[in-house]
């Protein structure tokens, strides 16, 4: 206690009365971020308005030896933010403006605090976008962005948040302060912003970025297709995607996403449509009609009941909404849902799909699904009362059954909601201990102390920093580790 | 560990042939597959050997010499595709095989991994990747950090460890990719990388702008670059560039179109008209004239071998500075000599200056005048320095260094840290 009045002194001379919250009841509002599985109030909060404010933070909670946990809006939904060994949550509310617009370079420095939305419709006055547009952009922050390394629909064209990023400020664990390099795009050495990009707050936090504007493209096309059930829908998915066709989006929802949303937002969609594809097409003008065309024909080959173009912004504008607002039209079907974030090679969204349809009737959970199809990037959406125990379980047994499949069908346990809390124990579904030790070893470079998140990525029952060290007694007695190699699947 | 030994040979005309920036090997290992090449490092880390990883050697004269090699671990045999599913523009490759040989099998599939490195049909994937390789269409598609989602390495020890996967979105665990990838051999020998592909486009066609006034080629840059068009190169091209490539010319820039017909119609046509509003005259290449130009563009920055005196680097900078960089170049071209001939990727701000007859003390007078650079390349072995220190981070990436190599065995002192 004594401790902590001294450190609660200290940080107040650092960010004035206000920039640090220490009353119960207040740290309550930080326990969780998007995912509410596991809940852990902080011991503080501290809201730095500064790079070298939060340096200085850092610097006193590494030398109390005091965990620290990054927090942007808590829209995350892995447990990226919730200080699960308690600590400081250093939140980046304060920090929250666009520095610079460089459109000669077409680059814009920015504080972790900006939300997403915001700083696209500012660059949008320009003729630019940040375009990773993860569905939370609304709330979600640059810094979370690039902590979770942030997908969205665009990314199937434009790349991920880390295709975006060409310098990062930030306060290192031991308390430094640095950039990463210029804003350039080439930097000598290691690519430390590469690497920091999806390290989900364990190598250090960022105070400013430079980030990537890309140029709008001169036009777009938007067009909804029905098709009477979901195979239809994703085998056109494939199809688009093998015949070389790249849209700059491709979502797909099915019939219980199209009740949820036309509901909410009176899109007047035929409820007995089993799914919906959301394409979107963009480049300069020219030719353009004529990838539609041939978007079109797939989505009729495989039997789209109806194909609706999206013709004026608005209408392109209230078709977005309802797919990027899909998660909240949820609660219109059931009291919580639990969202898994899962990916599959593309050509294996059929199998995947039908099998959640198998967990759902196995679980005697509805599932619904509204995804990034394009990347074959799943979120199905388990509909249930958390009120009731029982379903609780069933719906994380269904998740755990949907993501050992995906893996056993070649995808991945995470596709861009970050793996944080809940899925630290899936981790060794896909990686080996080597594989995991090596992250562990870069891991360690950053953070040797683990002050940063800690809890966080490494599955509970082998700890980050037991592996780095058995990595490195192995590499030091130039013995290969008792695990054998993992193979490729 | 006969059987190991069978793969490592001191036979002095294959040592000889094998030699890094002007050091010879004590011995040279060509494994045949990622087993052996696992076995091979293990046994090195038992004898205390220092490595060098070596793919088609292209990229060997870039940074410090080393002081001594043990052991020179060729990755040419590991040269097959692991893993490629068509339909989902995913492709998993072992990191011998040469950029032109995939991109030989790719085209059967109708697919790319839009890099078009130097010397393609020498240099390794692997080789690219250690060393953040690029090409002219960098300005679109990226470079291989952008296309890379898996990757599959031998440790200093021997052990083997993946990251990533198969599929094109992944936030599985941190991106080891971005480590490895520019990490110059220091961390570990990459032996397998996944990639994501694109589609061949249907038309490609090429602007090539020639310019009396480079303010005036730069101003065109500017231009295009401000506007909605999408070329998939940007390059800013000296004269004798300009003139390897068929073009009259002081500046040259040439950008190259790729997609449907209707679209690289419409870029052609309106590239070459803002040409002309800025005082330029534009050359068209289609087909065999287009591969040939960009396959001269691409191959002028290669290092795989160079004369005594020669040197190339590889500089950053922001677009809004190539002017004045280059500018500078041509200035110290008067003052040091090295006869700087330039070519620059201008949307994205790298660029490559080669230049000759330089004794070392020129060549270290360059490169404290190029605070610019990212690497050097050379044959000269006592530069005093070869890397300028980065930004940011040298602790931190020293530390990196000291997990993954603690004992200095992998190219030791030849990179930044």
């Amino acid at each position: 206690m004594q401790q902590l009045a001294s450190l609660v002194t200290a940080l107040r001379a650092i960010v004035g009365h206000d920039g640090v919250i220490d009353g119960a009841a207040a740290l309550l509002t930080y326990e969780a971020d998007g995912c509410v599985m596991d809940l852990h109030a902080p011991n503080l909060v501290v809201l730095p308005r500064t790079s070298s404010q939060t340096a200085a933070v850092v610097k006193l909670a590494v030398a109390a030896g005091v965990p620290v946990v990054a927090r942007g809006a808590g829209t995350g939904l892995s447990g990226g933010a919730t200080p699960i060994h308690g600590g400081i949550v250093i939140a980046t509310t304060r920090m929250d403006k666009v520095l610079e617009v460089d459109t000669r370079n077409k680059r814009a420095l920015v504080q972790p605090g900006v939300i997403n939305w915001e700083l696209s419709q500012h660059l949008a006055n320009y003729g630019y976008a940040f375009m990773p547009d993860p569905s939370s952009q609304k709330a979600c922050t640059l810094g979370g962005n690039i902590a979770n390394n942030s997908g969205g629909p665009h990314c199937l064209k434009y790349g991920m948040t880390t295709n975006h990023v060409l310098a990062l400020r930030t306060v290192l664990p031991n308390g430094e302060l640095i950039w990463t390099g210029n804003g350039s795009v080439d930097t000598v050495g290691y690519d430390l912003a590469g690497v920091m990009t999806g390290s989900e707050g364990m190598f250090g936090i960022v105070t400013e970025a430079w980030v990537r504007m890309t140029r709008l493209p001169e036009s777009l096309r938007v067009v909804l297709a029905l098709f009477p059930d979901i195979p239809s829908a994703s085998q056109t998915v494939s199809t688009i995607i093998a015949r070389g066709l790249l849209p700059a989006a491709l979502e797909m929802m099915d019939k219980l996403a199209i009740k949820a949303v036309n509901g909410m937002y009176k899109l007047g969609l035929p409820e007995s449509a089993g799914s919906a594809l959301l394409i979107e097409i963009d480049g300069v003008e020219e030719g353009l009609d004529d990838l539609l065309r041939d978007v079109t024909q797939i989505c009729r080959d495989h039997g789209a009941i109806e194909v609706r173009p999206a013709t004026t912004p608005a209408e392109q504008a209230q078709v977005w909404a309802a797919r990027k607002n899909a998660f909240g039209a949820m609660g219109r079907l059931s009291p919580s849902y639990y969202l898994v974030d899962t990916v599959v090679p593309r050509t294996k969204l059929p199998s995947i799909l039908a099998h959640v349809g198998d967990v759902s009737r196995d679980f005697h959970l509805p599932i619904a699904n509204v995804f990034h199809a394009g990347d074959g990037n799943l979120h199905p959406l388990i509909l249930f009362d958390r009120r009731d125990r029982a379903q609780l379980e069933r719906a994380l047994g269904a998740a755990t059954e949907i993501l050992k499949e995906s893996v056993r069908l070649g995808g991945v346990v995470s596709g861009e909601h970050g793996i944080g809390v809940e899925k630290r124990d899936y981790m060794d579904i896909l990686f080996t201990t080597a594989d995991l030790a090596a992250m562990a070893g870069l891991r360690r470079s950053f953070d040797p102390r683990e002050l940063f998140n800690p809890g966080k990525v490494f599955p509970a029952r082998k700890g980050c920093g037991e592996l780095a060290e058995l990595r490195q007694q192995a590499i030091t007695a130039n013995e290969i580790g008792a695990v054998p190699a993992g193979t490729w699947l | 560990m006969s059987d190991i030994l069978s793969f490592i040979s001191t036979d002095e005309s294959l040592c000889q042939r094998y030699t890094v920036h002007g050091v010879v090997p004590t011995r040279v290992a060509i494994p045949p597959d990622s087993t052996a090449m696992s076995a091979v490092l293990h046994t090195a880390a038992q004898q205390g050997w220092t490595v060098v990883a070596w793919g088609g050697g292209t990229h060997q004269l870039i940074g410090a010499p080393p002081t001594q090699v043990d052991l020179v671990v060729v990755t040419t045999a590991l040269n097959r595709v692991l893993q490629h599913e068509p339909n989902d523009l995913t492709i998993a490759v072992e990191a011998g095989m040469t950029m032109g040989a995939l991109r030989a099998y790719l085209a059967q599939h109708g697919q790319m991994l839009p890099v078009d490195p130097a010397l393609p049909d020498q240099t390794t994937i692997g080789g690219m990747i250690a060393t953040a390789a690029d090409g002219p269409r960098r300005a679109y598609y990226g470079i291989l950090r952008d296309m890379m989602i898996g990757i599959g390495v031998v440790e200093v020890n021997g052990q083997t460890s993946r990251a990533g996967g198969m599929v094109v979105k992944n936030v599985s665990g941190f991106d080891m990719m971005k480590l490895y990838h520019g990490s110059f051999g220091t961390l570990a020998v990459i032996v397998s990388a996944n990639f994501k592909l694109i589609p061949i486009p249907p038309v490609t066609a090429t602007v090539v702008a020639a310019f009396a006034q480079r303010d005036h080629a730069l101003d065109y840059v500017t231009a295009i670059m401000a506007s909605q068009l999408t070329p998939v190169t940007l390059e800013l091209l000296d004269a004798a560039l300009l003139q390897r490539i068929g073009v009259a010319g002081t500046w040259g820039v040439a950008l190259a179109c790729e997609g449907p017909q209707a679209a690289v119609d419409r870029h052609v046509t309106e590239l070459s008209h803002r040409a002309t509003i800025h005082a330029g005259a534009p050359t068209f290449f289609h087909n065999h004239t287009h591969t040939q130009c960009w396959q001269t563009i691409a191959d002028a920055s290669a290092v795989a071998s160079l004369a005594e005196g020669e040197m190339v680097v590889r500089w950053v900078t922001l677009p809004a500075f190539v002017g004045d960089v280059v500018q500078r170049i041509g200035d110290l071209g008067h003052s040091l000599g090295g006869n700087p001939q330039i070519h620059v990727r201008a949307s994205i701000g790298v660029g490559y200056v080669r230049l000759t007859g330089l004794t070392t003390a020129s060549q270290q007078q360059w490169f404290a005048a190029l605070p610019e650079a990212v690497w050097v390349a050379t044959q000269a072995n006592d530069l005093a320095s070869y890397w300028h220190t980065p930004v940011g981070g040298l602790e931190v990436m020293t530390q990196i260094r000291h997990e993954f190599d603690p004992l200095q065995r992998f190219n030791p002192r030849r990179f930044v840290v």
